[in-house]
């Protein structure tokens, strides 16, 4: 065997001898060389996870890459501003997309630029939310309550061309409004009477017409029947919001953000409050509000429950016993379909099958005990 | 005239001769010779500071380039003492550095000169022994009958039975490993002990493949007398699983 000292095979044991060893001097005619062992230490270090110099080469590369390319994923996960736009504020938010069939709150990274305001989904590079301040004509905070958000929630609602209200949730959403404001004033924009966006109870305006006038509105319960086609018969209790206006009478679907009933003023025919066990809502028997009404040529029923039952049954009478339909109109019995007086089908039952209403039936039970 | 002296080694015997530039100094002063009675101090003229950089490719240049002096003065001059990298003599009061330099040789002249007479004619090498850990695991497991026995059994249990002895053969093997390191080391070392003049045991490095290294020597020989500490590596180079690195010849820096 012969020895070598080829310098590709050697470099480390010639480091070693050159670096550490040797004949070391001790004299005070030695520059002092306090710092001189580190650069063998710092070459040693350099050297330690790699044979050759091909290697340190090679892992040089990877480390830049590596950073290249965090750097590439940390500056395309900010929206691409235009040309001299500037960043004012950044935050957390999230809009309520109502486009078409799809509806839902979506979030994203908020931006508000001087010219722009932006949700930017990071996950997917999308600006989500595109609104130029130009375009804003109103604006309006205000505290949420409907039953679908469990905590009030303040919404900034922006009134942007084209009649379109934009709801928007953010974490900062005071200093959001004042930084809006600010903007579209330096931008010499002035805002619409906000009063634009104040109808009805927050997310559901639109639905009014320009004549209508609430009367009264409250939270409530209803006995919805299913969307879906073939289980017509099925009905489950949904959170919303009742409107009864000058015109009609509304329920807005909380969940669906759209009217789950609307019934003209004209065709309410009666309403009545029963006691019920509604033993997968409430506990306790509560008052079920009964409002049958004309739909086409039949009559329908329609349920409501909640805390100001009685309020709006009283409401209800008021307004049918004004419209006076209650007596002159008949109705048919939900059994047997038989048309009779309403007030005789709600008082003492069908004439001809026996129908009781349940809350007939229920004051019967009651006497005979 | 620079305040400096930079010192690669003491060589036997007067000389005052230039050996060429060199790539440690940037001004193009050439390394030359000092001559002190019969020893002569191999430098070049420096400013009083020393050698230092940031970046490992200057450094290593460095490195490189002080090895290639000595090696040139250990080959025209026969026999040198090596001095550590970054040995820089300045000037005391009024004296400048060449007088300090001869002072310090002065001072220093006989054990200088024992110290050349002991190596004179000798080289350092550097024996690095590794081994295979797989392969000579292999073998283990042939030739220690509670390992065979161990893995035979292995073979016939379910998976949850087999991994326990798995775990048991692997705790085995290890132990039987350091065993046989031991055994190895004081095996080679006295092999290679017997046919060189002197040797160092430096630490074992961490390689960068599947390989262990066993053991890192310097050995001092004659140059001349390399043939039986070549048969001893061949030797060892032949086992299964063994492989022997040999370097050098080096200037004896190990034993200056």
């Amino acid at each position: 065997m012969e020895p070598t000292r080829d310098a590709r095979v050697t470099l480390v044991d010639l480091l070693d001898r050159v670096l550490d060893k040797g004949l070391v001097i001790q004299a005070d005619v030695i520059i002092s060389v306090a710092g001189v062992p580190l650069i063998g230490l710092n070459l040693r270090a350099a050297l330690a996870g790699m044979e050759t110099m091909l290697q340190y080469g090679m892992l040089t590369g990877w480390d830049e890459q590596i950073r290249g390319l965090e750097r590439a994923r940390v500056a395309s996960s900010e929206p691409r501003l235009l040309e001299s736009e500037k960043m004012i504020l950044a935050s957390f938010g999230s809009y309520w997309a109502a486009q078409g069939i799809y509806t839902a709150w979506r979030s994203g990274s908020l931006y508000l630029t001087d010219r722009r305001l932006l949700i930017w989904n990071r996950a997917y590079k999308e600006l989500i939310l595109e609104v130029p301040l130009t375009s804003v004509q109103a604006m309006e905070l205000k505290v949420q309550d409907g039953p679908a958000s469990a905590h009030e929630a303040k919404e900034l609602l922006l009134l942007v061309e084209g009649d379109q209200v934009a709801r928007i949730r953010c974490a900062q959403i005071q200093q959001l409004k004042i930084a809006l404001e600010e903007r579209t004033r330096l931008a010499g924009l002035s805002l619409k009477v906000q009063a634009a966006l104040l109808q009805g109870n927050g997310g559901s305006p639109k639905f009014l017409r320009p004549s209508e006038v609430v009367g009264c509105r409250g939270k409530i319960w209803y006995w919805a029947p299913h969307q879906a086609p073939g289980r017509e018969k099925a009905h489950t209790w949904r959170p919303g919001i009742l409107y009864l206006t000058n015109q009609r009478l509304c329920w807005w679907n909380e969940f669906d953000q759209r009217i789950g009933l609307e019934v003209p003023i004209r065709q309410l025919v009666a309403a009545t409050v029963e006691s019920q066990q509604r033993a997968i809502l409430f506990k306790e028997e509560e008052q079920v509000l009964d409002l049958i009404y004309q739909s086409g040529a039949d009559r329908k029923v329609g349920s409501f429950s909640g805390r100001e039952v009685l309020q709006w049954h009283q409401a209800l009478a008021h307004v049918i016993s004004q419209s006076g339909l209650l007596e002159s109109q008949a109705e048919p019995c939900p059994q047997c379909g038989e048309a009779q007086s309403a007030k005789v089908l709600l008082e003492q039952g069908c004439q001809r099958c026996g129908w009781v209403s349940p809350r007939l039936k229920a004051k019967l039970a009651q006497t005979a005990e | 005239m620079p305040e400096g002296i930079y010192l690669y080694c003491i060589a036997d015997g007067a000389y005052a001769v230039s050996l060429g530039s060199t790539g440690m100094n940037k001004d193009p002063l050439p390394v030359v010779t000092i001559p002190h009675r019969q020893l002569s101090a191999v430098i070049h003229w420096c400013k009083p500071k020393p050698f230092q950089s940031e970046d490992p490719q200057t450094v290593k240049k460095w490195v490189v380039a002080h090895q290639e002096v000595v090696n040139r003065a250990w080959e025209r001059f026969g026999t040198v003492l090596p001095l550590a990298f970054n040995t820089i003599i300045r000037g005391q009061e009024a004296l400048g550095p060449e007088q300090s330099l001869r002072s310090w040789l002065e001072k220093e002249y006989d054990r200088l000169k024992a110290k050349l007479l002991k190596l004179r004619g000798k080289a350092e090498y550097g024996v690095q022994i590794l081994w295979d850990p797989k392969v000579i695991a292999d073998q283990l497991l042939q030739e220690v009958p509670a390992a065979k026995q161990l893995s035979e059994e292995k073979g016939k249990k379910a998976p949850g039975a087999a991994y326990l002895y798995e775990q048991k053969l692997k705790g085995l093997l290890k132990k039987e490993m350091e065993a046989k390191a031991d055994a190895c080391f004081k095996e080679f070392y006295g092999q290679i002990r017997a046919v060189v003049e002197e040797t160092k045991i430096e630490r074992t490095k961490k390689t960068h493949d599947e390989t262990q290294m066993l053991m890192n020597l310097s050995c001092l020989t004659a140059r001349d007398r390399l043939e039986r500490l070549s048969q001893v590596l061949d030797g060892i180079d032949g086992r299964a699983g063994f492989s022997v690195r040999f370097t050098g010849p080096w200037p004896p820096y190990s034993f200056a």
